[in-house]
């Protein structure tokens, strides 16, 4: 419905939806540390073979999978752009030729193709690896619970990690209902005569505060009648909070597990045997 | 063996601080008293401003009285020196739908969402499970249990919320608007939840609305008027009042007026037509009676 995927879960039935959530927060971050590990051609197919794999047992549609794309376009593209022509090797394979300025040439290489190319698949896999395991296969619920059980310890030290989380849990359920909101303001406000689109940066900023001022109005008045409703349903901090769902490490978590250890370990291998191969190392 | 009413008010006064400087405090709530006993089917009638929403707040321990006593199964819960446990025993036994189904709504997942309240309360995992399967089955959400709920419609959206306050065993639900931001149909299947809930399990409903059709479905209407109860009784005594309420600016529902306007012309009609389904089943025997010549 938006193009904002954040906060989006896709509920089905798959090995990753069922996956332990504290296992898939820790998952990420290996995997965000294994996207970046990856510094060669054969480490990426790797990459892309594990994301391709993860999309295909997590049931979520293709679509939706891609569209967790689009509001990094801009970035990939950049990326893209500034790797292809700043590409800075000695003896460069050169495809076509700029010109020179300031004793260096400029051009596009066969180099810079690949690192950008390198670049662009690094960006995608990383958004739709993290994506796939944070949101669209976890609950904002299951996410604070994976969270707030990793983080536990410290409310040792009296850091009221409950609270937290349970903000968090709730700033997430709101995503989809205040954007919602903000459309039907934006909306409301068009058919006023604002215009959004013309004039300066600063002019466009300005049109934005008849937007910004209702959605902070509207987003008080839920998040109070928001609060009387936990009140009301015996919501307080403690201890003696329980959960429907308990957590549970299952065998297929630590197969899981495994299988990212592997891959990082694969790929930094892949980054030490395969160096010799010409234009296979990346950066 | 006299049993303790479920809900006995005494004396109410409600005034809300007038914060801004300029102006006296609002009093909205002038000396209340009434008891709503166990298994009570009660609507709240009353126009915008009478005071009902601030009952059902009192009630819930959202506010606090400025003056008088509100007895929850024998428990005063105007007593300042409450400790929370007792606050949290009395949240138990009434629970409360609202009447924005999305402000209501802490969790992405239906039967997440349901199990909200029982899980505060410290409920062991397995009691959560099998509560929130009766609940969401109850309202006949069972296949929505993995839906967000912010794909449901509106109707669907409320009876969510009304198995999050069923999964919690109370005793007592208000329901404060909760229909009236619904669309004819989610209006219809969560009356009749409602409905249901009163007849089959016994559970003490008290519905504040302003809608005259859905009061007219409980056993026993209230009207509220500038922080007053200005009448209590059936709704075939309410409604056969017209004028009185028309004082308190409400307007008496539509088969209930043709009933009382065919009564008028001198046609024999019971006391007990209040919903639209009576007044047809009404008219209709009186064409077959051939009181009525056709044409």
């Amino acid at each position: 419905m938006k193009s904002i995927s954040l906060g989006r879960y896709y509920a089905a039935d798959s090995v990753i939806h069922r996956l332990d959530p504290r296992g898939k927060i820790v998952l990420t971050i290996l995997f965000i540390v294994s996207t970046f590990l990856a510094k060669n051609v054969i480490s990426f197919a790797l990459l892309i073979l594990f994301v391709a794999a993860l999309s295909l047992l997590s049931r979520v549609p293709l679509s939706l999978i891609l569209r967790s794309l689009r509001g990094v376009t801009v970035v990939i593209i950049f990326a893209a752009l500034i790797n292809l022509f700043l590409t800075n090797i000695d003896q460069a394979t050169f495809l076509v030729e700029f010109g020179e300025w300031n004793g260096r040439m400029y051009g596009i290489t066969v180099e810079g193709l690949i690192r950008s190319g390198c670049m662009v698949l690094r960006i995608i896999c990383l958004i739709i690896g993290t994506t796939l395991l944070l949101t669209y296969t976890m609950t904002p619920i299951e996410l604070t619970d994976g969270i707030s059980n990793l983080l536990h310890p410290l409310m040792k030290i009296h850091i009221p990690v409950d609270l937290f989380a349970m903000m968090m849990s709730i700033a997430l359920r709101f995503i989809p209902t205040l954007s919602e909101d903000a459309e039907r303001i934006m909306n409301a406000q068009k058919s006023r005569g604002t215009n959004f689109s013309d004039g300066g940066l600063i002019r466009k900023a300005r049109a934005l505060i008849p937007i910004l001022i209702p959605l902070f109005v509207s987003s008080f008045k839920r998040g109070e009648e928001l609060a009387v409703a936990m009140e009301c349903r015996c919501y307080h901090s403690g201890d003696d909070r329980t959960r429907m769902e308990v957590l549970k490490w299952h065998v297929r978590d630590t197969l899981f597990f495994l299988l990212l250890i592997a891959l990082g370990a694969g790929i930094v291998l892949i980054n030490i045997f395969f160096a010799w191969i010409p234009y296979f190392t990346v950066l | 063996m006299s049993e303790t009413p479920l809900l006995r008010v005494e004396n109410l006064k409600f005034k809300y601080q007038n914060t801004g400087g300029k102006g006296s405090d609002r009093e909205v709530l002038h000396g209340l008293s009434f008891t709503v006993e166990r298994g009570e089917y009660v609507a709240m009638l009353g126009h915008n401003g009478s005071g009902k929403s601030t009952l059902a707040k009192l009630c819930m321990m959202i506010l606090d009285p400025t003056e008088g006593h509100i007895f929850v199964d024998g428990v005063d819960i105007a007593d300042p020196e409450l400790t929370d446990a007792q606050v949290l025993a009395v949240r138990k036994k009434v629970g409360m739908v609202f009447q924005n189904p999305d402000n209501q709504m802490v969790a992405t997942m239906a039967e997440e969402e349901v199990a909200f309240g029982p899980e505060n309360l410290g409920i062991p995992s397995a009691e959560i499970r099998q509560r929130v399967d009766e609940a969401l089955k109850a309202v006949g959400m069972s296949e929505y249990a993995k839906k967000e709920p912010s794909r449901l419609s509106g109707g669907q959206k409320q009876r969510i919320a009304i198995a999050g306050i069923l999964a919690m065993h109370p005793d007592c639900i208000f329901f404060d608007e909760s229909t009236s931001m619904l669309d004819p149909q989610g209006r219809k299947d969560v009356m009749e939840i409602i409905d249901r809930l009163n007849r089959e399990d016994g559970v003490t409903i008290i519905h504040i609305t302003h809608d005259m059709n859905e009061a007219a479905r409980a056993k026993r209407v209230m009207v509220l008027h500038e922080g007053n109860f200005v009448m209590d009784g059936t709704p075939e005594e309410v409604f056969a009042q017209p004028e009185k309420l028309d004082a308190c600016r409400l307007t008496v529902p539509q088969c209930t007026q043709v009933m009382y306007r065919l009564k008028a012309l001198g046609f024999e009609i019971g006391d007990r037509v209040t919903t639209p389904e009576d007044c047809a089943e009404a008219i209709r025997s009186l064409l077959g009676s051939g009181e009525v010549r056709h044409g």
